[in-house]
């Protein structure tokens, strides 16, 4: 395996919940993300998935040092970025860039292409004739033409603005790109489109994603190792392959079940989930999955698991994994 | 004699620069029991289609021609007072977004029970007994205390149980479900999913299905219509949908979804974007984007034709015998293509 481009240690960001106007007092904290260790390697596809409010996004942005975290080490390269100060953190900002969900709402409407894509390079202090010509070649290379550059953004369809915010987040030449649902917001025709360019860019820049994400049809297809989140907790990590194949926690196996098939010929007896996420800011004691949890035992409602090594690469935070992994024996697709 | 007959049913909004075509002569029909899945991507018509069948289309929306001809009626030529017997009596409606369609200010005990009070004589008591019964039926735990309780004290998950609870409480012949998934997560979507066949064949209602994702199509759906640019390009049993694939925008929508069974470097794309409603090609609306489209494509108008009893499709070059079912998978576009 290739060198950690970036590790995390103990990374933990809780915001306060507070009461009142004019004296205000912190009533309690959601624990967005609470103490996650998380490696991603140097050329790698990592996929953070997980269901809305997991705190997902919420690491991605930690990992970029949009948020300054409650706890914890960000190391880049064995640098802390957490202990940076916001001078040190803009130096940095440049190796590492940000892919948004949302097309509409991340470029400004009242620039052109042109100078949506140079701003970051003049910024970092670019020269004009280079910026121009540099953003062209990026136009070029996420497959718009440089006719495209004085256009603005509405007169483009979603996939063409998610192709110029990828273009956006490449200008500085990142290693490590962060795409936070990228697609989720796109026709599924053109989905395909975007995942297709981003594993193209990948193999001709030797880029390194983290890709957020809960689409684990897209995940499947896209991403080299997977990490699962569940209320602020990494639950899983593994290899896509023994992840798919052999799930190690039951909330991974859930997810994996709840997947519709892609063919009406493989539907099959339902397994679906009971309840609901739990509200993240009523989290006590114990796992967190253990109310949904179809296996929980009263260990599960008292210890809280810790993330452990199942085998080489193949981590889990549950207190009975190694029965699960041994009933994973019946078919799944 | 189908449940629901729907024929020729054309939708536009007027806009500044003239009419725009939303929905363009869809045709289709549903079977009493079934599940119809209506699939398309955003901009598609289907939901519009979905609103024009209760007439909740609104200016500068209009429909303009066509037919939906239910219990022998055309409901498009009812008046507005019989429209509202049918509307959440016999077709009942249930949308994407629990949130913003149920009534923040109200209960929802008291949204439930609000059908049976319009549309049934019986008493209070009876009506909030039968709610009760209704939101147990659809999984609200401990729905007696949560009886007075406002939308937004429950989750995603539970709104959408509301929603169904109010839409069939009146046990409608018709369930329109619009998009009923898209909104929660893929463990709670798997629940709602099951909930609905099950009231499906307990309540032995019809569904119409709308949904641009043809693994919820895959999971629920017996028949399939799929929608593209305003027009229904291809209609068949679901098994038929992917297996006997009778037109190309159908083929490359199935093609552009991850296959967990098999495992490609490339996912196989659709160049180009969704037409402009104001500037639709004049024959074949998908022919731009197509990889077996030839001139006369482009410019032949082309009609959803049966090619076999079960089976219709608007390709022309299908119906002609020229392109083999299913529709051949294409190599993938060049790089960035």
């Amino acid at each position: 395996m290739a060198e950690p481009l970036v590790e995390i240690r103990n990374l933990a960001k809780h915001f306060p919940i507070t009461k009142g106007i004019v004296r205000r007092r912190q009533v309690s904290e959601i624990r967005a993300v609470d103490g996650i260790d998380l490696t991603i390697h140097s050329g790698e596809t990592l996929a953070l998935v997980g269901e809305s409010g997991c705190g997902k996004s919420t690491a991605g942005r930690l990992i970029l040092g949009l948020l300054p975290p409650t706890d914890g080490a960000i190391l880049h390269q064995g640098v802390d970025i957490a202990a940076m100060n916001p001078a040190q953190l803009r130096q940095m900002r440049s190796r590492f860039q940000m892919i948004f969900q949302d097309p509409f709402g991340s470029l400004n409407p009242r620039m052109t292409v042109r100078d949506l894509i140079a701003e970051p390079l003049k910024i970092n202090g670019y020269g004009k004739a280079e910026r121009l010509e540099k953003a062209d070649a990026l136009l070029e290379a996420v497959g718009l033409g440089s006719q495209h550059a004085s256009r603005y953004p509405h007169e483009f369809s979603g996939g063409q603005r998610q192709r110029i915010g990828i273009a956006r987040a490449l200008a500085l030449g990142p290693d490590l790109v962060v795409a936070d649902e990228p697609v989720s917001a796109l026709d599924v025709s053109v989905q395909a489109q975007v995942i297709n360019l981003m594993q193209d860019l990948q193999q001709d820049l030797g880029l390194t994603y983290l890709f957020i994400s809960h689409d684990l049809g897209i995940v499947h297809h896209i991403a080299d190792r997977v990490a699962v989140m569940y209320l602020g907790r990494i639950v899983e990590v593994a290899t896509k392959a023994a992840l798919f194949a052999s799930p190690a926690h039951p909330y991974t196996r859930a997810l994996l079940d709840a997947i519709p098939v892609s063919r009406p010929d493989q539907r099959r007896p339902e397994r679906a989930l009971s309840g609901d996420l739990p509200d993240v800011a009523s989290v006590v004691g114990g796992c967190r999955f253990a109310p949904r949890c179809p296996f929980a035992t009263d260990r599960c409602r008292t210890e809280d698991p810790a993330l452990r090594d199942l085998a080489a690469g193949h981590s889990v935070a549950c207190h009975h994994a190694e029965a699960l992994r041994a009933d994973n024996s019946k078919p799944r697709i | 004699m189908a449940l629901l007959n729907i024929s020729g049913l054309t939708t536009v909004f007027e806009t500044a620069t003239g009419p725009v075509g939303a929905v363009d002569g869809a045709s289709f029909t549903l079977e009493a029991g079934e599940v119809l899945g209506l699939v398309g991507e955003s901009g598609s018509g289907k939901s519009v289609s979905a609103f024009s069948i209760l007439r909740l289309i609104n200016p500068p929306g209009k429909i303009i021609g066509g037919r939906v001809e239910f219990g022998g009626r055309d409901l498009l030529s009812l008046a507005p007072r019989e429209m509202r017997a049918v509307r959440g009596k016999d077709i009942s409606m249930i949308f994407q977004e629990p949130l913003s369609s149920l009534n923040p200010v109200q209960t929802i005990g008291a949204q439930v029970m609000e059908p049976l009070l319009i549309h049934t004589s019986i008493g209070k008591r009876k009506a909030r007994d039968r709610a009760l019964a209704m939101l147990y039926r659809v999984g609200i735990p401990d729905a007696e205390s949560r009886f007075d309780v406002y939308p937004h004290q429950l989750s995603g998950g539970l709104r959408q149980r509301v929603m169904i609870a109010l839409a069939l409480v009146c046990e409608p012949k018709i369930l329109i479900a619009d998009e009923p998934t898209t909104a929660l997560d893929v463990t709670i979507q798997a629940q709602i999913l099951a909930l609905l066949k099950d009231l499906q064949s307990e309540l032995g209602m019809a569904i119409l299905l709308i949904t641009h994702d043809l693994g919820v199509i895959a999971e629920v759906a017996d028949r399939v219509a799929v929608m593209y640019a305003g027009q229904i390009v291809e209609s068949a049993p679901v098994q038929a949908i992917f297996d006997d694939t009778a037109h190309p925008y159908a083929a490359a929508l199935i093609n552009s979804i991850p296959d967990r069974t098999r495992q490609a470097r490339r996912l196989i794309a659709v160049k180009g974007n969704i037409p402009d409603p104001r500037h639709l090609p004049p024959g074949c609306r998908f022919a731009p984007r197509c990889g077996f489209a030839q001139p006369s494509c482009v410019t032949t108008v082309q009609k959803l034709t049966a090619v076999d009893p079960t089976h219709a499709t608007a390709c022309m070059r299908v119906q002609a015998g020229e392109l083999p079912r299913p529709i051949p998978t294409l190599t993938p576009e060049l790089p960035h293509g």
